[in-house]
Formats: C-alpha cells, structure tokens, sequence
C-alpha cells in the first residue's frame, strides 16, 4: 500500500509517462474557441430586461 | 449437478409457468456460486439475505401478487452500487463513504420491481483501470479459461453473468467497464448514452464519463432490465432530458460504418471473427478511417484523470489505494484546468466529427476488444503492429464511446472452435438508445442465424 506521503520511483515514473501522453496529445489540438453561448462571459446578457 | 441458470428472459418465463419458483431460483444460484468460488466474481454474498427476499417474492408470486415480470429474479450487484443489502468497498482499502441503508437509484428501481439483490461483485478498485487485476479481493478468473483475465472494470459481474451463477448484473463504465468485460467473457453488455440513466448511488470515477449498465447472457434481456436504468432521476441533474425507455420493434437495413485507422488496429483473430459475423448479417457495411484517434484518446484520459483525482481528494492525503491508483490521482492533480477544459472542447469536436462527417449511419462498428481475455500476469499485448500495456489494449476502443456520450453495447460473436469470447461493438446516435438495441438485435438474430445454419 502506498506510503501517505511519498510516491516510489514507479509511480513517479508513471505520473510523468501519463503526463506527458495527455499533454503530447492535447497539444496536437488547436484550442477552438468555444462558440456555445453559456461560454461566453457577457455580463450584460444577465441584465434584468424589465428594468 | 446444478444446472446453470438460464437467461434472465427464460428465469422470467420458467417463473410466470411456475417451472421455478423465486426460492428455487435463489438456491440454484447459491449453489452454483458456491461452484464457482474460484472465480471470485463475488465480494459479498449473504445467504440469509438473499433467502428472505426470495421468501417474499415466492409468497407474493403464490398469492397473485407479483410486483412485475421479474419479480424474483436474482441479480447481481457490482461494488460501486450503494444498496441496502450490503456494504459497499468500490473493492479498494480506500473505502469510500457509505451511508448505509441506502440503494442507488438502479437498484431500487429493480428492487421496487422484485428482483432479488443477490451479492456484489468484484470490481478493478474504484473502477479505476480495466483489467480487474487490482482488487483488495483479489484478481477475477475467465469462466471460459481460468488462467485468463476476465476484463474490467466489472469482471466480477461479467463473471457470474458468464458462469449462470445469474441471469443479469450491473455493472458501470467510463472508459468500457460493462463492454470490456462482457466481450472477454463472452456476454452481452449495453452503455446507456449519457444522461439517459441515472448515476445516483453509483460511486463516480469520472462524473461526465461514468454510465451504468447491465451486463446480461442474452440480448432480450437487455430489453427486459433496461427500463429499469433509462429516464429522468430527480437525484441526478444529467437525466432531466431523458425520456423513459421507449422499445422500437425492428429495425430494416440499418445503415452499419465500421471504423478503421490508426489507433484502432486488432489482432487477425479478433478481426477475422468480426468480419465474419458482419458477413453474417448480409448488410453492407461501409468502411470509414478515422485520425488522430491517439489524440482524441488523451482528451478522455484528461477528463479522466482530473474528474476522478477531484472526486477522491480528501482520500488522497491518507493510504488505502494501491500503488498504481494512486499514481492515477496523482497525474491527475497535476492536469491543469486549461488541458481539462481543452480535453472537453476536443470532446464536442469528436462528437461532432462522429455525428456529422463520416457520412449516414444508424450504428458504428468496431470490435470491443483488440484481443482475446489475455493472461493473468501479462502486462503487455501486442496487435497490428502495435505494442501497448494489457490495460491500454482493453480500453483500445471503448473509450471512444464515453467520449463521445453514445448509447453502446457489445454482443459475443463467434470465433471458432474452441475460441475464446469475441465482442462486436455497436455504437448509436445520441439519445437513440432503443434504435441502436433494436439494431443490435437484429444483427445477433443473424450472426446466431448463420452459426445454426438457419442461414
């Protein structure tokens, strides 16, 4: 079972071998910028209409 | 000798004839679990328990009372379902929080129907890998080959499915873990789409990966349990658009893309098996190439990884997980929260790509596993030119289905004499989850058809 604070030489050695296929991976996207409105922060599309 | 039990269908007919009774069915089942012992597929197991709903159900049955159909029917439970029978370990010695006395949502469903809670299966700890070699129970075994792995991460499920210990059991999947296992032990095994069954009660490993499923010897059963899992659960906010299990009667000539291309090779075997069974069903199939795939499959891993390590953070600072679980959470502490929203703008991308570039399709074809169950003890496989780790290779193309958010299921197809269990993947549309069932029935009848001869 694993020690409460420290990682093996294993372990260590899987976290970076995960890491670096996940960022190898993603880094082959471009980042699209997302179009769906509910992403899009505009502040003014909260403002109560009635007022 | 016991005789196995039948499928979850013929229980229900053998029970609506009075050829069996609950309590009839319920010992058989005991029994045979106690044969098959070897297997481990069950982490807790209760006699007593599972004697008294039997009781009842038998009673209710005598007295015209039954409450459905499958009043009576044993099933039984993966590890990860909080039910009220039994403990629940999520198979770790991080155990999760259990409140006690309390039923997921599926569970109660099937219990408020009768169905007799059986035992909980074994389970890969936390649902966390797919190989069901890491459980604080220890590794399940391949009815069909005992020195063979059955799959993950519900194997302790597709175990007893496989063996007739029962008809029908529930497992979950984020990355394959009904399908996988299903296909190794040569069972049926259906993902709902997201958001048309409920997660409540089930314990999470990825939230917007996670599905549950059943995992049954027949395809009919599937249509028989599945209401059960389908529509809208005021527990979980995913369901609210889902609307309640709808069967559609038959299907004709449904349009069937297989996928190919790199990231998705398979062993000759499994290829060879697939192709004949898709010769079998006398449909054209279309071929389709995808790319990138190995891409693709980070921005799940990203998902992953990020969701499960922000669900297990108050267990991470003490011990209890294995090594390599760990090391999961870990990596995934470590996953920014720009990658983790990028892996879920790659995920709409994907879907998309999926739904509205590769043409028509009603159902997309692929094997469920590159390979057959391997070895115990073998840690890695190698297929179309590929060498990737045992549990890579069981994730090698369900994943693609999380993903994506699609309704899937896995039915066995045959692979010669004496061959070991191979499972064909369908794939349906979004919220098309009866079309792609009513498909994947119509594509069984033929494969069973053509091993008969009736074709």
């Amino acid at each position: 079972m694993s020690d409460e604070n420290k990682l093996t030489e294993d372990q260590l050695k899987q976290i970076e071998a995960t890491l670096k296929r996940i960022r190898g991976g993603l880094s082959r996207f471009s980042f699209a910028k997302p179009t769906e409105p509910a992403h899009v922060y505009q502040p003014e599309a909260f403002d109560d209409k009635r007022a | 000798m016991t005789k196995e039990l039948e499928s979850m269908s013929a229980q229900v007919a053998a029970l609506a004839a009075g050829a069996e009774t609950p309590s009839s069915l319920a010992e058989r089942a005991l029994d045979l679990a106690e044969r098959n012992a070897d297997l481990n597929a069950f982490v807790a197991l209760d006699r007593s328990v599972i004697l008294e709903q039997a009781e009842a159900a038998t009673t209710r049955r005598q007295q015209g009372r039954a409450l459905s159909a499958i009043d009576g029917v044993p099933i039984a439970v993966k590890d990860n379902y909080l039910s009220r029978d039994y403990p629940t370990t999520a198979c770790s010695h991080a155990l999760p929080d259990d409140p006690g006395n309390v039923d997921a949502t599926v569970v109660a469903n099937l219990r408020r129907a009768g169905a007799v809670i059986f035992g909980k299966t074994n389970m890969h700890e936390w649902a966390y890998g797919a190989t069901n070699s890491t459980s604080s129970f220890g590794p399940t075994k391949n009815p069909h080959d005992k020195s063979r792995i059955t799959g993950g991460s519900s194997g302790g499920s597709a175990a007893a499915v496989a063996a007739g210990i029962v008809g029908m059991a529930l497992g979950s999947d984020t990355g394959g873990s009904v399908r996988i296992p299903s296909a190794a032990c040569g069972v049926y095994g259906f993902k709902p789409g997201y958001g048309r069954a409920s997660r409540n009660g089930v314990l999470a490993l990825s939230w917007s990966l996670d599905a549950p499923g059943p995992l049954t010897r027949d395809i009919e059963d599937i249509e028989l349990v599945l209401p059960y899992f389908i529509g809208t659960d005021a527990a979980d906010a995913s369901t609210f658009h889902s609307q309640p299990f709808g069967l559609v009667e038959g299907v004709s000539n449904p349009k069937l893309v297989a996928l190919n291309g790199p990231g998705l090779e398979r062993s000759d075997e499994v290829d060879n098996a697939l192709a004949a069974a898709l010769k079998a069903t006398c449909l054209p199939v279309a071929s389709v190439e995808l790319n990138q795939m190995d891409s693709y499959f980070s921005a799940w891993e990203a998902i992953l990884h990020c969701e499960a390590s922000a669900y297990h953070v108050s267990r991470l600072s003490g011990t209890g997980f294995s090594d390599v679980t760990r090391a999961h959470l870990e990596a995934g502490r470590q996953i920014s929260a720009e990658d983790y929203l990028k892996g879920l703008s790659i995920r709409a991308e994907f879907s998309d790509k999926l739904l509205n570039q590769i043409g028509d399709w009603d159902a997309l074809v692929l094997p469920t596993l590159p390979v057959v169950a391997p070895k115990h003890g073998v840690d890695w496989q190698q297929f179309g030119g590929r060498k990737v780790t045992t549990q890579d290779s069981m994730t090698w193309f369900c994943w693609i289905g999380n993903l994506a958010g699609f309704p899937c299921i896995t039915i066995p197809v045959p692979n010669g004499a004496p061959g070991l269990p191979v499972g064909m993947m369908l794939m349906g549309r979004p919220g098309k989850d009866e079309q792609l069932l009513a498909i994947a029935k119509f594509v069984d009848s033929r494969v069973k058809g053509s091993v008969s001869g009736g074709r």
